[in-house]
């Protein structure tokens, strides 16, 4: 845990990136190099955002408020227009959190030590996704289960969310108990592939020094993304002849490739490298070394593009049709999917009346039933594919017994506690093959109204005329139901 | 009449009689004029004569795979831009049809009650703008089914009928049957036996398919 400060500008991206991401950069480097005077080491996670440690400027100016306080007066004085926030706080989660409260309060958001869990847990579950770079699909999820705040979710406990989410449940217990997130894969340590090069002679441009060093950069970006990772923090040093230096940690959340990396070298150095009259801060000499340091790193995310196929008058055609249909009659309804994800069959897609949506925007239709990217698919006790081609809409009640003909039950640790030999369904008799299973189901243990507890299984049946098939049967309350059929 | 040599076969127009070679000239026209087959997945082509779905088609469906081979069949459509209707089937799976391939953003599903007077223009509707209309068990009177067709000829678009027809004639009707399950820890894949026949379909076709497990 490292006490952090962060300044943000929320709205900085609209106001300038009118003339592309880079004069956005440009313009934002002049806030950057005036937060150097507090600290000489700032990151720069993403436009707008700059993080900073709170240990050397705090004990320097006396304590966390003459800080914040100094960090709001040189915000004031370098923009004139855009929004800005000063936050502290003890993880840089909460930092950044913090800044954006004092956006609105237009003074510095200063977190005590004291407060710091409580005041992580009252966050909104939003915030992991707007400043915690948790995906939007996973803060949705979190949202519809009546998870609200970080508290709950640390409530709920890490082996919990591990256990749904992966490395990301990980990430997020780390952030909400207030940690450090370390995208940093272990056995791969960041040392491995940092890279410096030196030059024979100082050079004094900031282009020439970038191409000179696009080679090293080549070098290193591959031999990250050979190790199937992508370095999302990155530390840029560089050296003068007459031993001056910079250094900045840069962020990134998309992953630096090549052409970012050396852009925001670009940019550092443009700062810099200014006419020492203009400055006295700027260096006497040219720049003989430069060092890439990648401080995390984290498994590439593959996105692929969407494949559009078709054309736009297939679907109007479509949605004339389908409002021609439900003209019909009062009976008649038209539905599409939306997926809901979850455990049950006949729910991870819902039905959705068509008058509630528009189909005829494609990427509105897309995500609908987009089926949440990094959320892992496969909850936990989950029917594994293939899913069943019927799901009952209300499942008949059925008889699973065994040879004696009576009934098969479950035990308290989820077992069969007979070997099941006949399904009943209603008039007809099927002999059990094989069963797979039971997968105990318990939905929203957290929540005593809303809880389930329900234990399901596949057989595989043989009937004397119609052959083969698998059931999928479910056990609830003492009543067998057929829940799917393998169709 | 003589021997006719094989090579004045192909250059030959005999009334009533389609020779191998003036059907491909047919169907390359067909394909280039945009309202050719639509296209199935290579391992479902062997049923098909022209080697996909033909536009103006009623085809039938059943078996205890027939709702699997039905998303198996419209799959590759669907990817492909055309829409897809789903009429009184409210217990299709539709996570096994998102498992298929079927392109779930351009599906729809259509309830009502079963009966001619709903469903005949219920279907009647869909096919002005679906290309692909599936139908269940539907209950429709000799005189509506006949209506209903000439609408899918006219908009060529391709109607298929789960289970019983009723009152359809059915063009080519697939039947789907499960010879083997693999199943283990759960069940993993099936081994599908589905055989095409009907009126357009030239000789019995079948085909051995793993069902998921087309693309």
């Amino acid at each position: 845990m490292s006490r952090s400060i962060a300044v943000v500008f929320p709205h900085w991206m609209q106001e300038h990136g009118h003339l592309g991401e880079e004069h956005a950069f440009r313009t934002f480097e002049h806030v950057v190099r005036a937060v150097t005077a507090l600290s000489p080491l700032v990151e720069v996670q993403d436009i707008g955002t700059i993080v900073l440690s709170a240990r050397g400027p705090s004990r320097y100016f006396g304590g966390d408020n003459a800080v914040a306080q100094k960090l709001h007066q040189i915000c004031l004085d370098t923009n004139m227009s855009s929004a800005f926030g000063v936050g502290i706080a003890d993880s840089r989660f909460a930092a950044l959190a913090a800044a954006h409260l004092a956006v609105s309060r237009q003074h510095p958001c200063v977190i005590d030590s004291a407060i710091a869990a409580e005041f992580i847990a009252a966050l909104p579950v939003a915030s992991l996704s707007r400043v915690g770079g948790i995906t939007a699909d996973t803060v949705d999820l979190f949202q519809r289960l009546g998870l609200g705040t970080c508290g709950a979710l640390l409530t709920v406990g890490e082996a919990a969310l591990i256990d749904r989410f992966g490395v990301e449940g990980k990430r997020v217990y780390l952030l909400v108990s207030g940690d450090e997130v370390q995208h940093l894969a272990p056995g791969a340590p960041p040392s491995d592939f940092a890279c410096s090069v030196e030059f024979e002679s100082p050079l004094a441009n900031a282009a020439h020094v970038v191409s000179a060093t696009r080679d090293t950069i080549d070098a290193m970006v591959n031999a990250i993304g050979g190790h199937g990772q992508q370095c999302v923090r990155l530390l840029i040093t560089c050296d003068t002849d007459h031993a001056e230096s910079t250094s900045r940690i840069w962020g990134e959340p998309r992953g630096f490739s090549a052409a970012v990396t050396a852009q925001r070298l670009l940019y550092q150095l443009e700062g810099w490298l200014t006419d020492s009259a203009a400055d006295p801060d700027a260096p006497t000499s040219g720049v003989v070394r430069v060092e890439f340091m990648p401080l995390e790193s984290r498994e590439v995310l593959v996105s692929q593009p969407l494949l559009w196929g078709g054309s736009q008058e297939n679907t109007e055609r479509a949605a004339r049709a389908a409002s021609m249909a439900m003209a019909v009659n009062t009976s008649v309804q038209v539905t599409v999917p939306r997926w809901e994800g979850g455990r049950d069959m006949a729910t991870v897609y819902s039905r959705v009346p068509l008058s509630l949506v528009d189909i005829t925007n494609p990427d509105a239709s897309e995500q609908r039933v987009h089926t949440g990217d990094g959320v892992a698919r496969h909850w936990s006790g989950s029917v594994p594919s293939p899913s069943p081609a019927s799901v009952a809409v209300e499942p008949p009640l059925i008889r699973v017994v065994d040879a004696r003909g009576s009934e098969v039950g479950v035990t308290g640790r989820h077992e069969l506690n007979t070997v099941p030999s006949y399904v009943e369904v209603g008039s007809q008799k099927y002999d059990v093959v094989r069963v797979a299973g039971p997968w105990p189901l318990e939905e929203r243990w957290w929540d005593s109204r809303r809880k389930r507890r329900q234990v399901r299984m596949q057989v595989l049946v043989r009937h004397p005329r119609r052959g083969v098939g698998v059931f999928l049967v479910g056990l609830e309350n003492q009543q067998w139901t057929l829940l799917a059929r393998y169709d | 009449m003589g021997r006719v040599a094989f090579e004045e076969l192909a250059g030959m127009r005999i009334a009533g009689v389609e020779t191998g070679v003036q059907f491909a000239e047919r169907m390359h026209a067909h394909v280039a004029s945009g309202f050719g087959p639509i296209a199935v997945a290579s391992q479902l082509a062997p049923l098909l004569p022209a080697a996909g779905l033909e536009r103006g088609y009623i085809y039938g469906c059943t078996g205890d795979a027939a709702t699997s081979l039905l998303f198996g069949l419209v799959a590759a459509a669907t990817t492909a831009g055309s829409w897809f209707a789903m009429v009184n089937m409210p217990t299709a799976g539709l996570m096994s049809a998102y498992e298929h391939g079927v392109a779930l953003h351009r599906t729809l599903c259509v309830t009502g009650d079963n009966t001619s007077s709903v469903m005949s223009p219920v279907v009647g509707a869909l096919v002005d703008g679906v290309d692909l209309v599936a139908v269940s068990s539907p209950v429709c009177s000799q005189s509506e089914a006949r209506r209903i067709a000439t609408r899918v000829k006219a908009q060529g678009a391709v109607l298929f009928v789960l289970g019983k027809p009723g009152g359809f004639s059915l063009d080519a009707s697939f039947s789907a049957r499960t010879v083997d399950w693999q199943f283990d820890t759960h069940a993993r894949s099936r081994t599908v036996e589905v055989s095409a026949s009907g009126r357009r379909v030239y000789a019995h076709r079948s085909c051995t398919v793993q069902l998921p497990g087309i693309s």
